[in-house]
């Protein structure tokens, strides 16, 4: 995946809907500590952020009696969603991730959630589904 | 003079649209008349800004005492099937031909077969929607009967790599049609199926389906009115769309005017972001629910939103019967659930977690017991609704049911929940089918940079009600800013220590006056009076503390409420230092 995406996708919305990763929950919060805090930690830029972690690659799977037989397998990487308002911080961009719409979380924009298909299929052309006609009832 | 001559910005939470929540006051300003052409809206005077950035996460309660949602007819005309977006398959439409099932209308078409049985699929679709794997969409449409032979009428949806199907349609003889429907009048019937999407794909949706070699003849007819595709396991009330999809409810930037379970005491409701991590909210057949001594059916009853959507879990044993979910994120987290538990005759209302403790409620909503964590009363939604919440400080796996119940009753549940990194349970969050959460923005209000006219002489006083007293919602409340954002003065919010108080930014935030003790959940008035020289702060009808001398003049331009969870029912400012008798007026409950 390219690294870094043409910044006039950015800003066509007042909230933008992203996905990132980093290596781990400590870079992910420095990342999230520069957009700006207060003397008492709050945060003082508008974005919503929510620090996903090490999501589940693969679920565990149970008995009929609810016991683990397999455990779940985690992603290597922290994943961070944000949904930003008005601007994007540029310096993101190394860390962006573009799963399928709309991966495992979202924050319950509809419009922003379209606007993150749009442009994912935008940028890779090859990943826009494609309907299969041979239909078998 | 009366203290509403003297105000210069006064907001009640009366009117409002996206984005902004209309002032009584500065004088012209209000919402746009029946006309819509704003006669009389002073245009140069800005309303209170407003934002959210979720729509489908946040919900209210409306002044029917019912949740709401957000809601979105996915469908592109809806109701207008001679557009190039629906593909007809071996049948015509002759438009408004018929009173629609809604609202009277002569709008709803007639649908006539062009080929006769055999060898020809005969539908209408929509086509390149985009369905999203694992979530739960239902599909409705009115129907009526015509001539068609009906038996093997369907409606259908295809996510890109699996055809999801409704039980049959007998139009010809509802009482006996498999398909789930809502009866209407004339005729008229409403029908719908949901399912949850196997594929992240373009698919379609069939509105109405004769597959290849099914039975109806060329010349027969139905009616069709109001296709719908929406999140969710029922279908909400009809929502028409033209080019773009329908829209009603919660939407995006639109302030929460929330409401008690009576329909009384409207008051913005502000709240911090927060996420439920539960996948399938509303849909406990869904296999990611593991169960546990119990049955469980969708759509058994009406919710607390109003429509028939509460799932109905049965007990099989007289032991702890519930609805689990194991690998949840629950960290220091809260988890909650609304149930009905009149129709039980036995056992307790059990939330828990495996490792942790658990919370027991009587039938009644009063708390039985509690260990490894918190837990209060269990809150009223009327109409027999209980929303039940325990606070836990770890865990991963989450459980709601009966404990101790009689095999063979049953409860309505509705709307289940785990926020993490939260000490009491926020407004419902819907959640259908996104694994990892789902995260509600949070609420901020603010005036325009100088919509308080500047100066240090001003008079400002709120009413509001904090919603929990807990360390994630301290600090500023409410704020009086420069026009370039500089914090003057806050209502500062402590915790745990259940109180709140006025702090001159300006001054290393040194306390003004004294501090008023509140309690979670109750309203109470606060009154900042500065004459440019002195400070005084009111509580609820009396001066607290002492007077404070000003050491840095302030310049009131700005008023901001910013990510805390709190309710208000009024703000007043003036640019007038009001006199001891008005702020003890003023701030009376």
């Amino acid at each position: 995946m390219p690294s870094a995406q043409p910044l006039q996708l950015y800003k066509a919305m007042k909230y933008t809907f992203r996905k990132y990763e980093f290596t781990d929950a400590a870079s992910a919060q420095s990342a999230i500590d520069a957009l700006g805090v207060d003397e008492e930690g709050n945060a003082t830029h508008r974005h919503t952020i929510a620090m996903l972690g090490h999501i589940v690659t693969t679920a565990a799977t149970y008995d009929d009696d609810g016991e683990e037989l397999t455990p779940a397998v985690l992603a290597d990487n922290y994943s961070v969603d944000v949904l930003w308002r008005d601007e994007i911080a540029e310096d993101w961009a190394t860390n962006i991730v573009w799963p399928d719409p709309v991966g495992v979380h979202s924050f319950g924009n509809s419009e922003a959630n379209a606007e993150y298909t749009a442009t994912l299929y935008a940028l890779f052309p090859d990943r826009v589904p494609v309907i299969d006609n041979d239909l078998n009832d | 003079m009366a203290l509403i001559d003297k105000a210069s910005l006064l907001m009640v939470p009366s009117t409002y649209e996206a984005g902004k929540l209309y002032n009584v006051l500065p004088s012209g300003n209000r919402a746009p008349d029946s006309t819509d052409q704003n006669s009389g809206y002073d245009q140069t005077r800005a309303d209170f800004d407003f934002d959210r950035g979720s729509n489908a996460a946040a919900t209210r309660v409306n002044a029917d005492g019912l949740i709401e949602k957000y809601r979105e007819n996915k469908l592109l005309y809806s109701q207008d099937y001679t557009q190039s977006n629906w593909n007809k398959t071996n049948c015509t439409i002759t438009s408004n031909y018929i009173a629609n099932p809604v609202d009277g209308s002569i709008n709803a078409p007639n649908i006539t077969i062009d080929q006769t049985a055999g060898s020809y699929e005969k539908t209408m679709t929509q086509q390149n929607l985009n369905f999203v794997s694992g979530n739960v969409y239902c599909v409705s449409v009115w129907m009526k009967a015509g001539s068609v032979s009906s038996d093997t009428l369907r409606i259908l949806a295809y996510d890109g790599g699996q055809v999801h199907s409704s039980s049959y349609i007998y139009l010809d003889d509802i009482e006996n049609t498999p398909c789930k429907y809502e009866a209407g009048d004339n005729g008229w019937n409403r029908f719908y199926f949901y399912f949850k999407a196997s594929n992240t794909a373009a698919g379609y949706i069939y509105i109405f389906n004769y597959a290849y070699g099914q039975v109806t003849n060329a010349g027969t007819n139905l009616y069709l009115y109001g296709a719908q595709w929406e999140l969710g396991t029922y279908p909400t009330d009809y929502l028409d769309s033209t080019s773009v999809t329908g829209k009603a409810g919660v939407l995006v930037d639109l302030p929460r005017i929330n409401y008690d379970a009576n329909g009384e005491n409207g008051a913005l409701l502000l709240e911090p972001s927060r996420a439920n991590n539960i996948a399938y909210s509303e849909n406990i057949t869904n296999s990611w629910w593991l169960k546990s001594n119990v049955t469980a059916l969708d759509n058994q009853g009406i919710s607390p939103e109003g429509l028939n959507n509460a799932g109905e879990i049965t007990l099989t044993s007289t032991g702890g019967a519930v609805l689990y979910k194991t690998s949840l994120i629950i960290g220091d987290g809260v988890l909650s659930f609304f149930a009905k538990p009149g129709t039980l005759s036995g056992g307790r209302i059990r939330v828990s977690v495996d490792g942790i403790g658990a919370a027991y409620w009587n039938l009644d909503g009063t708390i039985s017991s509690v260990s490894g964590g918190t837990a209060e009363a269990a809150e009223n939604y009327g109409n027999g609704w209980f929303r039940y919440s325990y606070n836990v400080p770890s865990g991963s796996v989450a459980n709601y049911g009966v404990q101790g119940g009689i095999i063979g009753e049953s409860m309505l549940v509705y709307g289940m929940q785990v926020e993490p990194n939260a000490t009491y349970p926020s407004s419902y969050i819907p959640n259908h089918g996104e694994s990892g959460g789902v995260t509600r923005a949070a609420d901020l209000m603010y005036t325009g940079p100088t919509d308080l006219g500047g100066g240090s002489v001003g008079t400002l006083m709120v009413e509001i009600e904090r919603i929990a007293i807990d360390t994630a919602n301290t600090g500023a409340g409410v704020q009086l800013l420069t026009s370039s954002d500089n914090e003057e003065i806050r209502l500062h919010f402590d915790a745990p220590s259940s109180q709140v108080r006025w702090r001159d930014a300006n001054n290393g935030y040194a306390q003004i006056g004294a501090a008023l003790s509140v309690t979670a959940g109750e309203f109470f008035k606060m009154c900042l009076v500065s004459d440019g020289t002195t400070a005084k702060s009111f509580g609820n009808g009396a001066q607290l503390g002492s007077d404070y001398s000003i050491v840095t003049a302030f310049d009131f331009d700005k008023l901001s409420l910013p990510q805390k969870a709190y309710k208000v029912k009024q703000i007043y400012f003036s640019n007038q230092a009001l006199t001891d008798a008005e702020c003890a007026t003023l701030t009376t409950l």
